[in-house]
């Protein structure tokens, strides 16, 4: 884990690749369903949300699609066996480890640097600790998990990698913390 | 700056999250059509002063395509509904009749 | 003349003194200064020349309505023009130059404007420089280009650090004086979030200003009172510094913080705010009256002089005479008399007024006469006398008096800008004379209900005691309005009551002013605007506010009108003899005031400019001198030169390698979008223009994309990885355009069709070992037998090279004997360096884009965006093969049985050899047949392996050509000639690649 270089207000961590899956599923069809909900997560993430279980973070993306983090390698074996059932059905889940790169954000300002780019309200009354959101930073896409207010994980495409770093030293640095006055 | 909502994600998006898709419902004229419905389903559209129904493509979010009714004069929209429905749903029509009581209801 | 006074001064430090330059002087202020109240301190008064005529011009307020003392602030990369003096706060070593004036302020060879300004009444560029129509290029265009324009452009990059914040608030509190003070102490407690922006450095508005000596003690206790409470409330967020600047759609509004004593790192930020109600105190903006030669320096605003020495310590003058119509001005008077300043006279156009203030000011010894104005001005560069004149009458001179400062009022106009930014009408006030917010035509938000109130005197409520207590109640109301939280809010007015007598409104005067004055009565000092402009309008017919506004340029300036713009209105209301309501207002757009463009930009400058996209092998590619080539975002090699080799030799040497051994090439940008289901082959074979179904597993096929108008929009090859898996590949710049398109039909139109797609661009980097030696490289790895048997041409398997996993496809963009290892992309590099490494036995050479194209392009093969620009179709582009008879629907079908896609004079893809082997076409150059362009080249090399030049066009008819020759014309002067013929200049039969 490498941490961004500069005097910051703070700590921005790159982190590289997690093991990641993207599953497609309709959700009429309860066979692919029911497969996600015995190897993976019997309770599925609500909208804007992820659960975690064991390693395993199943994060809501949208009404047919999921994104699947294993941070143990304990896992390997078994979401393997998931990936070759879900592929029999019409459902896909797909290795998209390689696709993109996360970096972890510590500090008790991690909201107030994603309001530097993050149009949506990021209200610290607004946000629960297993959010996942899917938006945009500047002028590209972002993945952002909530591990909790203090802790939050971020993801880019791969090939944004060099332009996520550059942004993080432009914004983190000590002096251009957002304050309010009186 | 519009701030539109989601009906997949639930929530309100930032216009820059969107990309806008034009006019919404229009029927797909296939191999099968006269040489006029084709002309016209390529390049005839509406250009509304008032109520009109787009389509939108949360491209930074969801990936996923939704319809608004949005007054082109005063920005206000009526709703957000899902891409599957070939017209204006009748909620949307009621929200819509409910502050603009001249309004004619939507025209194919 | 102006100077410091010996003690006061609220924003100032005297302990601290601060050095700045002016116009090249050395010059001393202190700390808390603005560069205005500093210059005035040094009895600088004549500080700008007008735009048009050059006329002197001297402070005429105190804030950012000034309309006069732009000024060239820093130097170098700090430097900014047209700055207002007023806003800016003086920093050690400032450098400040006025501007618009040359050789010198004092010495400007362009005041020659000014002798001849009959010529150059309004609109005078309409009736002028027309004639000769020679003199144009060579004397009116220099001599326009020097004289237009205020201050000079910096001429290196701003150096600045901007950046963008995004805030949503509940209620946002536009301005904090006593109205939005007021109004976030009613707010609080209400479990909404409030956000309160006030441009100044401090809240607090005028009261404490404005406070008489035995109010003074109680204002201040309830200011800090006030303050406290902001404070403490977990509610209300304040920041100072920071301007709302314009409000757009559904709450949306920006404001610029700038925060300019700040040692941080960012000092100037970009508020992007997201409000659901805002509620505007911004306040009015001090109105002159217009008076002949009411220009010069020494003239100010009213309350501006006040501010000047109760702020900074500063006096305009120490014999001031004051024009109004109103008893608010009288407070001036009042204080400076207060101060032992000598006060000759004030004229007060009303009739009589026999309010307290009257008597108090007539007690302090004030000469005050009434039914007078002023109705001329000495002085060359400073105001030094002034002649009284009746109100009505053409402005005989009664009287004169010397003086040395001049303080005007006309009113206060409630500052509502931001009300119309975003659909707020305006009502016209006759009895005030103003137009003011109409609180039954709101701006509103995104469900059509209200979102904005004004309150104070933005409202058209102007007493502290008025705005005490109309402010909570209105906030009652919203708060009941909006369904929250409703515990009544009540506030002790602390401010007495004052009873005003209503303005008269009065906006030229004299009345009657002849002919000859009105060319002296300036509205819009700025652009030198004249009352004899507006008439001159309306006589010419620019009868329309909107024109008149136009014609005059009245209100363009970077001010907007804010000093002016009503009393414009009323001039040409009284000119079209219409009343002002009929006439209307033009249209107040953002920004409230001027912004930097980098504010704009933010953060997102110079690097972090455009996201640029890097593929695994960009660091290889950085390392070994690669040529870099945009393609969509990414950044790809263009050709990897090696030495001291120029381009030419460069490319050969690439593509020759390609040919004769075995070449390398990064193609990671490829799209990748695994399409998959049991309706899978079903729905590509409605995207694609060819037959996709019957691809069978483990084979390749390229397809081709059309829209529904028949036209080429994207190619690649289509891989089938089992039953139910494609693996479709897209252009580099149209992978997330194709993937986009499939999810919309996915979505939209064909949903019963069961298909999910992933967009793997990413996941997988993909390299290109081509040329004759590829296999015999690639065998070199054990695990591998690529045998003309094992991998046929359009076929791929999946095995490991050592250990990494690869895909590899057998197919060839080149022509030559050449595979794709597709690999994920944390190895690519690894797989990369390996095969460096194991090519060296076979000289295996890097090869970018530009080699790439030349390949292709010598047998023949199409790029999408090169042979094709939206309006080709595949039968133009030859390749009626692709188009499948079978299908019953697929995208483009129809569209390809239109007549007009079929005419016999649409252009068809060709290939094109100059007659000299040695001349390259330009790429575009257009063929021309009997004065008519007949077509154009598309693509366009010098062929190292044929050992000529080669070219790609689309051309009229061009099939039947073949064979022909035809002229294709650089220039004017130049024509190339060439022959057309068959697309494919190389192996036509494709044995290379099928080997």
């Amino acid at each position: 884990m490498d941490k961004i270089k500069g005097d910051t207000f703070l700590d921005v961590y790159f982190i590289g690749s997690i093991k990641s899956f993207n599953i497609r599923v309709d959700h009429r069809d309860k066979k692919s369903l029911n497969i996600i909900k015995k190897n993976i997560e019997e309770k599925l993430p609500s909208i804007q949300n992820a659960t975690e279980r064991n390693g395993l973070t199943l994060c809501w993306v949208s009404n047919d699609e999921y994104l699947l983090l294993n941070q143990k390698k304990e896992n390997d074996t078994l979401l393997k066996e998931f990936q070759r059932q879900m592929n029999l059905t019409t459902g896909v889940v797909e290795n998209t480890t390689d696709l993109r790169v996360w970096f972890l954000i510590k500090g008790n300002r991690a909201l107030d640097i994603l309001r530097k780019g993050v149009p949506l309200d990021l209200e610290k009354s607004k946000i629960s600790k297993s959010n996942f959101l899917r938006t945009r930073l500047g002028e590209i896409q972002i993945n952002i998990l909530f591990k909790s207010l203090d802790e939050i994980l971020v993801s880019v495409l791969r090939s944004h990698k060099d332009y996520m770093i550059e942004w993080f030293e432009v914004c983190t640095r000590r002096g251009t913390e957002i304050n309010f006055d009186l | 700056m519009l701030n539109i909502y989601c009906p997949i994600c639930q929530r309100d998006c930032d216009e820059t999250e969107l990309s806008c898709g034009g006019q919404a419902h229009l029927i797909r004229r296939d191999h099968a059509s006269s040489d006029k419905d084709f002309y016209e389903y390529l390049y005839e559209r509406k250009n509304g002063k008032g109520i009109i129904f787009e389509r939108w493509r949360h491209v930074y979010g969801c990936g996923k395509w939704f319809h608004t009714a949005r007054c082109t004069l005063t920005n206000q929209v009526f709703g957000s509904y899902s891409a599957k429905e070939v017209q204006p749903p009748k909620s949307i029509l009621a929200t819509i009749r409910r502050s603009r009581v001249d309004f004619k209801g939507w025209v194919k | 003349m102006s100077s410091r006074l010996p003690q006061e001064g609220s924003r100032i430090n005297r302990e601290k003194t601060v050095d700045f330059r002016f116009n090249g002087k050395n010059l001393k202020g202190f700390y808390g200064d603005t560069v205005a109240s500093a210059l005035l301190a040094n009895n600088e008064m004549f500080v700008a020349r007008s735009f048009k005529y050059h006329r002197p011009r001297g402070l005429f307020s105190a804030g950012e309505e000034e309309p006069n003392a732009l000024m060239g602030i820093g130097e170098g990369p700090s430097f900014e023009p047209n700055i207002r003096a007023t806003e800016v706060k003086l920093r050690q070593n400032m450098n400040v130059a006025s501007q618009n004036h040359w050789p010198s302020l004092r010495f400007d060879f362009l005041s020659i404007n000014n002798v001849f300004s009959r010529f150059f009444a309004a609109g005078f560029y309409y009736k002028t420089f027309m004639w000769p129509r020679a003199a144009w290029k060579y004397l009116f265009e220099p001599m326009i280009r020097r004289a237009s324009g205020l201050g000079n452009a910096p001429s290196e990059y701003d150096e600045e650090y901007y950046e963008h914040i995004y805030h949503h608030t509940d209620v946002l509190i536009i301005g904090g004086g006593l109205a939005g003070i007021t109004a976030a102490k009613a707010l609080r407690d209400r479990g909404l979030s409030i956000m309160l922006c006030e441009k100044d450095c401090v809240i607090g508005g005028r009261y404490l200003e404005d406070s008489k000596i035995e109010e003074r003690d109680r204002y201040k206790k309830f200011h800090e009172k006030s303050i406290g409470i902001l404070k403490k409330s977990k509610d209300i967020s304040v920041k100072l510094n920071t301007t709302v600047t314009g409000i757009f759609d559904h709450g949306f509004v920006l404001a610029y913080e700038e925060n300019q004593h700040s040692n941080k790192a960012s000092k100037k930020a970009l508020w992007k705010i997201r409000a659901k109600t805002m509620i505007l105190c911004t306040g009015a903006i001090e109105r002159p009256i217009v008076f002949p030669d009411n220009d010069l320096p020494g003239i100010m605003l009213a309350a501006s002089v006040r501010d000047y020495m109760q702020k900074y310590g500063v006096l305009l003058g120490d014999r001031l005479v004051l024009t109004t119509n109103n008893d608010y001005a009288y407070k001036t008077v009042i204080e400076l008399k207060h101060r032992g300043i000598d006060i000759p006279v004030v004229l007060d156009a009303r009739d009589s007024s026999d309010n307290p203030i009257i008597k108090e000011a007539e007690g302090l010894g004030i000469r005050i006469l009434f039914g007078k104005c002023i109705g001329r001005v000495e002085g060359k560069r400073k105001a030094s006398a002034i002649g009284i004149c009746s109100v009505n009458g053409e402005g005989t001179i009664e009287e004169l008096i010397p003086c040395n400062a001049i303080a005007v009022s006309g009113g206060w106009t409630p500052n509502v800008n931001l009300w119309s930014h975003c659909g707020g009408k305006l009502l016209w006030d006759g009895e005030c004379g103003f137009y003011k917010p109409d609180p039954e035509n709101t701006p509103t938000g995104r469900e059509g209900e209200t979102n904005m109130l004004a309150l104070g005197a933005c409202a058209g409520v102007f007493s502290n005691y008025d705005i005490q207590d109309h402010v909570p109640r209105k906030i009652n109301q919203l708060a009941s309005r909006l369904k929250i939280k409703s515990k009544r809010y009540i506030e002790t007015n602390v401010f007495s009551k004052e009873s005003e007598k209503k303005t008269k409104p009065v906006f030229a005067l004299p009345h009657g002013a002849s002919k000859d004055k009105q060319k002296r009565m300036y509205i819009d000092f700025q652009n030198d605007v004249k009352v004899s402009d507006l008439q001159l309008a309306v006589q010419e017919g620019f009868e329309n506010v909107e024109h008149a506004k136009r014609y005059t340029t009245l209100g363009m300036a970077t001010d907007q009108g804010k000093t002016s713009n009503i009393n414009g209105i009323h001039v040409l209301s009284q000119s079209l003899g219409k009343p002002v309501d009929k006439i209307g207002h033009t249209t107040f757009r953002p920004p409230y005031k001027p912004i930097p463009l980098g504010l704009i930009a933010g953060q997102y400058a110079k690097k972090l400019f455009k996201p640029v996209r890097k593929t695994p092998i960009d660091k290889w590619n950085l390392l070994n001198n690669a040529i870099w080539e945009p393609v969509a975002d990414w950044r790809r090699a263009y050709a990897y030169p090696k030495g001291n080799e120029g381009l030419e030799e460069t490319l050969s040497r690439e593509v020759l390698s390609v040919r004769k051994n075995v070449g390398l090439l990064d193609s990671s940008t490829l799209g990748k979008i695994l399409v998959k289901g049991p309706d899978a082959g079903r729905f590509l074979d409605l995207i694609y223009t060819n037959m996709i179904s019957t691809l069978k597993a483990g084979k390749c096929r390229y397809g081709l994309m059309c829209n529904e108008a028949g036209f080429v929009f994207d190619d690649g090859v289509v891989a089938r990885l089992n039953d139910q898996s494609f693996l479709c590949h897209t252009t580099s710049g149209g992978a997330d355009r194709v993937y986009a398109w499939l999810e919309e039909w996915l979505q939209t139109e064909w949903h019963h069709l069961k298909v999910f797609i992933v967009n793997l661009t990413e996941q997988y980097s993909q390299i290109a070992v081509a040329g004759p030696k590829s296999r015999e490289l690639l065998q070199t790895f054990k695990s591998i037998d690529l045998s003309a048997e094992k991998l046929p041409f359009m076929n791929f398997i999946e095995t490991n090279i050592d250990d990494i996993w690869v895909r590899i496809y057998r197919i060839s963009f080149s022509g030559e004997l050449s595979y794709e290892l597709a690999v994920n992309s944390n190895q690519a590099e690894e797989l990369w360096n390996k095969l460096n490494k194991v090519g060296k036995k076979y000289k295996l050479q890097p090869y970018g884009t530009e080699a790439l194209h030349i390949l292709r392009a010598e047998k023949g093969f199409i790029v999408v965006g090169d042979e094709t620009d939206g309006t080709v179709t595949p039968h133009d582009l030859g390749m009626e093969w692709i188009v499948s008879k079978k299908k019953k629907d697929f995208i483009g079908k129809k569209a390809f049985s239109l007549p007009h896609l079929n005419s016999s004079i649409r252009k068809q893809l060709v290939g094109i050899l100059t007659l000299d082997t040695n001349k390259v076409l330009p790429d575009g150059c257009h063929a021309v047949e009997d004065g008519k362009a007949i077509g154009h080249v598309t693509s366009t090399y010098f062929s190292p392996t044929l050992k000529r030049s080669i070219a790609l066009g689309l051309i009229e008819n061009g099939r039947s050509r073949k064979g022909s020759t035809l002229e294709f014309e650089i220039s004017s002067k130049e024509s190339i000639f060439a022959k057309i013929v068959d697309p494919n200049f190389y192996d036509p039969e494709g044995a290379k690649q099928d080997g």
